[in-house]
């Protein structure tokens, strides 16, 4: 009769913890397989252009496979450029996604954003395709690593970059720049206000 | 002597089965809605949805919003199962409101975790939201409200002078019949019709 006892308590209990362990078990999601490093330096690199400079041209490869130029854009478009510190990182994750799903606000600026890691194409192609439909272009600075980020003064000392967004209008020269604490998402206002004022301004000359 | 070798476990495991017990109750107790401060929107068909009587740019707390259920959604502009989500919540929104039962108000509203106004402004644009949407650029609101990921969902209804949260989901769904009845059940409104 104890016996009996004992055995339905101790199944009891089995069950019991067993139910508890499947609840706290889930999905796997993008989300679970985001790298998550203790919060970081701010900045860590001291930049190299300054507003009214001509940007740096430069040529990198994209994961939507063609090679893409800075001054391919002159004349033509508005350019973000939006460097994010690397892939499979806390904030970058959906930074990006943001900029994916905000994309009426660019083109009523007529801006492109140039998506810049020091990431591999590969690395980049399997992060970038968690986040929907990614319209711009999504540019690999790997090798010679973080060369493009480095001519901006952009990289930081550990090799991946800051958390830099820089605005250069249609004529190449750079408008503005902000180099965001690693550890924050820039509010989208920056973009949307900087962009504003270069059509605004361009309207007011014409 | 035998006796003692079968009681043995039992005496040995029962306090561990108390403990268990006593958590699983702890976890029952009663969530009061923490005072959460909004401000009034400009827009005059949310004051009234709300219930509310300040005028835009005052401040109200969230147990002022005239409501038998109070749906807060979490979400974030940046968050791309928010925006999955999105079109599906808005379907909720509609079934929320096709409730009509004169004893009965449900309203939802949505909550910006770590978004500005600009980006809560482009997040109902791109989705078309009819239901009130607030920025907490600061995410104080979120943290007030012990969220737990984006999207996430809480129920809050009136317990005598409290408003209490009696529901708790994070992460999207599919179904938004099925979301609604288990939030209804959970509010124990079984009986509640509405045309799936």
């Amino acid at each position: 009769m104890l016996a009996n006892i004992a055995v339905s308590v101790l199944a009891a209990l089995i069950f019991l913890i067993q139910a508890d362990i499947s609840q706290a078990e889930k999905p796997k999601n993008f989300r679970e397989l985001i790298f998550t490093p203790e919060s970081l330096k701010p900045i860590d690199s001291d930049l190299k252009v300054k507003v009214g400079d001509t940007a740096p041209d430069f040529i990198l490869p994209s994961i939507q496979g063609e090679k893409v130029r800075l001054s391919q854009f002159q004349g033509n478009k508005n350019v973000v450029l939006s460097f994010v510190p690397a892939a499979w990182t806390p904030v970058c994750s959906d930074q990006w996604p943001g900029y994916v799903f905000a994309r009426q606000l660019f083109e009523d600026q007529e801006a492109i954003i140039l998506g810049i890691t020091v990431d591999n194409i590969p690395t980049l192609y399997a992060w970038t395709r968690q986040m929907g439909e990614v319209w711009f272009p999504v540019l690999s600075d790997f090798w010679p690593h973080g060369a493009v980020a480095d001519t901006y003064g952009v990289l930081r000392g550990d090799g991946t970059t800051e958390r830099a967004l820089i605005i250069i209008d249609k004529q190449g020269i750079i408008r503005n720049i902000k180099v965001e604490d690693i550890n924050v998402r820039p509010p989208l206002d920056f973009i949307v206000t900087s962009l504003n004022r270069l059509n605004t301004k361009k309207t007011s000359s014409e | 002597m035998n006796k003692n070798i079968v009681l043995a476990p039992i005496i040995f495991l029962l306090p561990f089965l108390f403990t268990y017990v006593s958590i699983a109750e702890t976890s029952s107790v009663v969530e009061v809605l923490p005072e959460i401060t909004l401000t009034v929107p400009e827009n005059k068909e949310h004051i009234q949805y709300l219930g509310l009587k300040g005028k835009p740019g005052e401040s109200f707390t969230l147990g002022e919003i005239e409501a038998d259920i109070l749906m807060i959604e979490l979400f974030s502009m940046y968050c791309p199962y928010c925006q999955h989500a999105a079109p599906i919540v808005n379907e909720l929104y509609e079934k929320m409101e096709q409730i009509k039962q004169p004893d009965l108000k449900l309203v939802m509203i949505g909550i910006g975790a770590n978004n500005t106004d600009l980006e809560v402004d482009t997040f109902r644009k791109g989705f078309d939201i009819a239901f009130p949407l607030f920025s907490d650029p600061d995410m104080s609101i979120y943290k007030t409200l012990a969220g737990e990921g984006t999207p996430g969902f809480i129920g809050c209804k009136k317990d005598g002078e409290k408003n209490v949260i009696f529901f708790r989901e994070s992460g999207g769904f599919t179904d938004h019949s099925e979301f609604l009845d288990n939030l209804l059940n959970r509010a124990g409104l079984k009986e509640v019709d509405h045309a799936r």
